[in-house]
């Protein structure tokens, strides 16, 4: 905290007195109650972000972002700290970042970088400003080079030089302190590569993650054909056995529709799955909660109806159809004044007491209400 | 001489003795046609701002506009919520770019009638994709006077059941085109939105709309007010703007 404190301070006021900078800062309160098996609990916290955005020079770009989970302890992240240069023929971006790879909204497949979501991700959405920026708030220490190939097509290239269990560690902890390892070995460097053109309306992306034990191609396709809709695809090869066939495929598709329901309502839905055909098709006895014991099969849905223009009601939830246990998590979104958004939630597991999700299991019930406000 | 007075007759025709007749006689889908193509410029860029009213409060955004022909627009929001978000149109295709995830979605079919940022425009609306005579018959109803403005009377019928107001009613300019009110019907004939357009701007020979408010009857003390603040027609804008290079930039 104390190291931050500093920087943040620094950021702004050199900021000010040297170009344009764009402050924006959102915080997310949030509380509520949640069944915790044997008892009621009361749940608080708060979601904190400060991003500093250069602006008025069309070809450099720089944004700082410290993020803060505050709750009876405080944990502070340097989410984003990157340099983005446009040259005449490509740009280069260098720090602290995110690339988004691949197709799908909850299960991606072709997220070779970020691995796509996992299970115990928050389909709240609450951490960040919604539920698509919490779903990709992950980031990483990248150097990235864009190459356009005409106004729908491009090559990219990315080196990520920390493996990806930093990056994991990194989440949520103070990933710019000074204990942050600045040398590593190449081994544990990634590096990819993707293409993305279109072709008779559908885009297609290719590409491949190279790291010291193994190569990761993976391909996507998205397009429209009476809904939206995508594919992924990714097959890992373990290079140090020379065992081509050791890594599973995986696979997700995913659909998309909305339809307009009298007046200004609109009803939309989506559907995705997540596919490891190889993994485990028979329910297991040993489950932990929240946790996937490597089973074959997952379900994404979710259903949107947004009534007006600032009031938005939804049902999502994670299904697991091997033990038959679900997550699902119900709101309401009001955008209410400039920038404050009004929230109440409510979620649920359901499932028996081995399965990943399950009634009379910390947590199975939880009602929450609180604000996210924007400025 | 036959043929130099039919001739004769053909000019006064032409000349100006029955052309005002047939200006008077157009058809409602014609003063539609002239109404859209307002709208059609070779080049624009502007800025602006929409501010939704409620008895909540005031909810404000902002935003700049690029366009070139009428198969590219690239929408780039300002306002701190929404700042950086942008909406790419290349002809049938809708491209969102949201910064916060790093992330270019690509949108078709249905979700393109999806509310912008919760205003009370689709994309179809923000983007110029939506025309008019493709999902309506025109029928002119008669004249009528709007804020002392003469002006056509038009009552739209859908062509289509998938269009968001199945009967529209225009009050069409009659000295240069521009819409000057709108009201728009439910299925059941109940009106449930009214269109006022506050000031027409006059640039290079077109009349642009630069402050309209929409009022929705259904919810009380409703409105949405948009306002261009600043538009620049017919100049240069780089192609390379509407790529997703420029949309994820």
């Amino acid at each position: 905290m104390k190291r931050i404190l500093p920087l943040v301070l620094m950021i702004f006021i050199f900021g000010r007195l040297f170009g344009e900078v764009t402050t924006t800062a959102s915080l997310t309160a949030l509380s509520g109650v949640i069944d915790t098996d044997s008892d009621v609990g009361v749940v608080s916290y708060l979601y904190g972000s400060v991003s500093f955005k250069s602006k008025g020079n069309r070809n450099v770009r720089a944004n700082l972002q410290i993020d803060a989970d505050i709750s009876d302890r405080v944990s502070l992240d340097v989410s984003r700290a990157f340099v983005k240069v446009r040259f005449p023929l490509f740009r280069v971006t260098l720090g602290k970042t995110r690339v988004s790879w691949g197709e799908g909204f909850f299960f991606n497949a072709g997220d070779v970088i970020f691995e796509g979501v996992e299970l115990q991700s928050d389909i709240s959405g609450n951490s960040s400003g919604g539920l698509s920026e919490g779903l990709r708030r992950e980031t990483a220490w990248l150097a990235d080079v864009y190459i356009p190939l005409g106004a729908f097509s491009f090559l990219e290239l990315t080196g990520l030089p920390f493996p990806k269990e930093t990056i994991e560690t990194a989440s949520g902890s103070l990933a710019a302190s000074s204990l942050a390892i600045a040398i590593m070995p190449l081994d544990f460097g990634r590096i990819a590569g993707r293409l993305v053109t279109k072709l008779l309306g559908v885009k297609l992306e290719g590409g491949a993650l190279y790291e010291s034990d193994g190569v990761t191609p993976y391909a996507s396709i998205q397009g429209h054909f009476f809904l939206d809709w995508n594919a992924s695809a990714r097959l890992p090869i373990d290079l140090g056995n020379g065992d081509f066939t050791a890594g599973q495929p995986l696979f997700s598709v995913g659909a998309f529709g909305m339809w307009r329901a009298g007046g200004r309502s609109r009803l939309s839905f989506r559907l995705e799955s997540r596919l490891l055909p190889d993994s485990l098709w028979e329910e297991q006895d040993t489950a932990l909660p929240g946790k996937d014991p490597g089973y074959a099969l997952f379900l994404y849905g979710e259903l949107s109806l947004a009534r007006s223009d600032s009031v938005n009601y939804y049902l999502r939830s994670l299904v697991s159809p091997i033990d038959r246990s679900a997550l699902i998590f119900t709101g309401i979104d009001w955008n209410i004044y400039q920038g404050l958004n009004l929230m109440f939630q409510a979620s649920a597991q359901v499932g028996d007491s081995n399965d990943i999700w399950g009634w009379e299991r910390f947590g199975d019930l939880a009602l929450l209400t609180g604000f996210r406000f924007k400025y | 001489m036959k043929k130099i007075l039919i001739l004769a007759t053909l000019l006064a025709f032409l000349s100006g003795g029955i052309l005002p007749l047939f200006s008077e006689a157009l058809s409602g889908r014609e003063i539609l046609r002239r109404m859209q193509r307002n709208e059609i410029y070779g080049s624009m860029r502007s800025e602006g701002s929409w501010i939704i009213r409620d008895r909540f409060g005031t909810r404000e955004k902002t935003f700049k506009v690029y366009s070139l022909g009428t198969e590219k627009t690239l929408i780039v929001f300002t306002n701190p919520e929404e700042e950086g978000q942008k909406i790419l149109r290349v002809g049938n295709e809708i491209y969102l770019y949201f910064p916060d995830a790093e992330e270019v979605i690509r949108i078709e079919g249905s979700a393109m009638r999806d509310s912008v940022l919760g205003s009370d425009f689709s994309y179809e609306d923000m983007t110029g994709q939506k025309d008019l005579l493709d999902s309506y018959d025109a029928i002119l109803e008669g004249e009528d006077t709007i804020e002392g403005k003469s002006c056509y009377k038009l009552r739209l019928k859908a062509k289509r059941p998938d269009v968001v107001y199945p009967m529209e009613e225009l009050w069409v300019d009659k000295k240069n085109y521009a819409l000057r009110r709108a009201y728009y019907y439910a299925l059941s004939g109940r009106k449930i939105k009214e269109l006022d357009i506050g000031e027409v701007r006059m640039i290079k020979g077109r009349a642009v709309p630069v402050h309209f408010v929409m009022r929705d009857l259904l919810k009380k003390n409703s409105q949405t007010e948009f306002i261009i603040s600043k538009i620049e027609i017919d100049v240069p804008v780089d192609e390379k703007l509407f790529s997703l290079e420029e949309l994820s930039w």
